[in-house]
């Protein structure tokens, strides 16, 4: 995920300056011990970075209707998207 | 058994506590009741609602921006005292948290549900000691 994202917000926290979220779909994920599945296609997979580049957060969330890649109502959620894949 | 992607990276046993706990590099609060993958739900800028990925049930949530919400409600009304062997543990309880957050934003019918949703299900353990609640 972080070596191969599909997507990079900056500013992720009203009260907490910076943060990064990086994005990307898996193929597939485990949902329960031992049980693998098929990443579902109406979600993204987000890990959070704090400003000093620590994860603290790693979750599915629900994607953008207009960017897959992008977790719901990201326009207001993070202050900028700075990277995007183009492979 | 397929051996996990961080096996060789991660020291003790793999534990599952139904309990929040304060995640200092998040400041943030986290609850998850169920091992499962869920989806985040985010409700506002400081309420998330997990639902499992499976059935669609909530599992859990995460509070986020604790130190703003105390900085902003103060300790006093959020905290509980309570005894523990020789002295007073000062504990924050996690539903005044909830309270003071939903107080932060719009008063939404949608807002107002998750909210209510939340707390009709509060965590067997409801508060979280003070100390504890240390950013990094």
């Amino acid at each position: 995920m972080l070596e191969h994202p599909q997507r990079i917000f900056y500013g992720v926290r009203e009260h907490n300056e910076g943060g990064w979220c990086y994005t990307a779909r898996p193929a597939e994920w485990y949902v329960k011990e031992n049980v693998v599945a098929a990443f579902p296609r109406n979600m993204v997979f987000a890990v959070y970075l704090n400003p000093n580049m620590r994860v603290y957060l790693c979750r599915a969330e629900y994607a953008a209707k207009d960017d897959p890649m992008c977790p719901m109502d990201w326009q207001n959620r993070y202050r900028g998207l700075v990277w995007k894949s183009t492979s | 058994m397929e051996k996990h992607f961080l096996e060789g990276k991660m020291e003790g046993k793999p534990e599952f506590r139904a309990e929040p706990w304060y995640n200092p590099y998040g400041d943030c609060i986290e609850y998850q009741v169920a091992d499962e993958a869920f989806v985040a739900e985010r409700i506002d800028e400081l309420l998330t609602i997990y639902r499992s990925a499976i059935d669609n049930r909530p599992v859990g949530f995460q509070i986020k921006g604790v130190q703003a919400i105390i900085r902003r409600f103060g300790w006093d009304g959020l905290v509980v005292a309570s005894e523990a062997g020789a002295g007073q543990v000062r504990s924050i309880s996690i539903v005044a948290l909830l309270l003071a957050a939903y107080e932060e934003g719009p008063k939404t019918l949608g807002r107002r549900r998750a909210y209510a949703a939340v707390m009709e299900s509060p965590p067997k353990q409801h508060t979280i000691p003070a100390d504890e609640l240390v950013p990094a």
